[in-house]
């Protein structure tokens, strides 16, 4: 279902992610490169590349990165962004991060950054990256989660249940091509029951201003004021994740993005 | 958007080491460059796969169902 939805919302607001600070510069960009230790002879493949910042930030330290999303909009992003950086081993194509059009086993590092939270079939996507990658390769994962006990402790689980539904309402407001954040530990579940090693996890918590973060995708004025509802009176489990605050007249909150490197078995 | 990157860059040709790596997403089976085209064909899915300005689309609903002629002719080759 939220494939083509997926298209519309990225579609028109293209340059807006383009421009977006935390998807160019978020501190999870850099930390992920320094994570991977990628290796000059490396074939990387970024899905789900939205404006190309993540392929960008690999191409210098590969021989080459494909920057892969279904939205021809946002891949026109990530070929300009390749040319004003000089990237030329950075290539474009549209592919779907289910159904992946690349041979098994021809890539040594596969990086998606910000995105499975759209994806409908999380299983599947990480069962398609197992397939790519080449025994020894590395899949570098980035994703906003929802809270569960272990990003968010002292709380029962069927508060958290509550809360990770709650969250997951609250980013679907606000994008209708959202799909679910997963959970710390349903990740790791995930990657380590396709057959990965998960060699290294780490919460980063990403401070949001709430009002350009609700505008970013064209959100009506309405939506806006549910939404800013939702945040500041949301049950105590919620409040605890999101942490929303006023900081000099502005209410700001957390996201909390999780890092997971994980590893093809030789 | 405020600019049309199409217009602001040449149109391209696919890359053709992008070409080689890639598979039809449907059967996973190798496919036939239709350069003149600009097509990836699919014999398996009976699918022919465009690239627009030099990006391929991998994608199954934006692909072109091919008829029994298409693939008779493509036996041929």
């Amino acid at each position: 279902m939220a494939k083509s939805l997926v298209q519309q919302q990225f579609g028109a607001h293209a340059a807006a992610y383009a421009t977006s600070a935390v998807h160019a510069k978020g501190a999870s960009l850099g930390r992920l490169v320094e994570l991977v230790r990628p290796e000059p002879h490396w074939q990387a493949l970024d899905i789900a590349t939205g404006a190309g910042h993540t392929a960008a930030a690999f191409a210098p330290h590969v021989a080459r990165v494909i920057a892969s999303d279904i939205t021809d909009e946002m891949l026109a992003q990530a070929r300009k962004l390749a040319m004003a950086k000089g990237l030329a081993n950075m290539e474009t194509a549209s592919v779907d991060a289910e159904a992946l059009a690349f041979e098994s086993g021809r890539f040594d590092l596969v990086t998606c950054r910000i995105a499975p939270h759209h994806f409908p079939d999380i299983p599947m996507f990480a069962g398609e990256v197992w397939r790519v990658l080449k025994p020894g390769g590395t899949f570098a994962l980035v994703d906003n989660i929802a809270p569960d006990a272990e990003s968010t402790p002292g709380f029962s689980s069927a508060d958290l249940r509550e809360a990770a539904l709650a969250y997951n309402a609250f980013e679907t407001m606000r994008d209708p091509s959202h799909n679910r954040c997963l959970g710390l530990a349903e990740w790791s579940e995930i990657v380590t029951d396709t057959g990965f090693d998960l060699v290294h996890k780490e919460r980063l918590g990403k401070d949001m201003e709430f009002q350009p973060w609700a505008e970013r995708l064209g959100a009506e004025p309405a939506t806006i004021a549910r939404l800013k509802d939702m945040l500041v009176d949301g049950e105590p489990a919620l409040q605890a994740f999101l942490r929303p605050r006023l900081e000099q007249e502005k209410l700001w909150f957390t996201l909390d993005e999780a890092i997971l490197i994980a590893r093809k078995p030789r | 958007m405020a600019d049309t990157p199409a217009q602001a860059e040449p149109s391209r040709r696919a890359d053709p080491r992008v070409l080689e790596m890639l598979v039809c997403p449907l059967t996973k089976t190798a496919l036939i460059y239709d350069e003149a085209r600009q097509e990836l064909i699919s014999r398996a899915a009976r699918l022919a796969y465009p690239i627009r300005d030099g990006i391929p689309v991998m994608l199954p609903e934006e692909a072109r169902a091919l008829d029994d002629d298409e693939l008779r002719h493509l036996g041929k080759k």
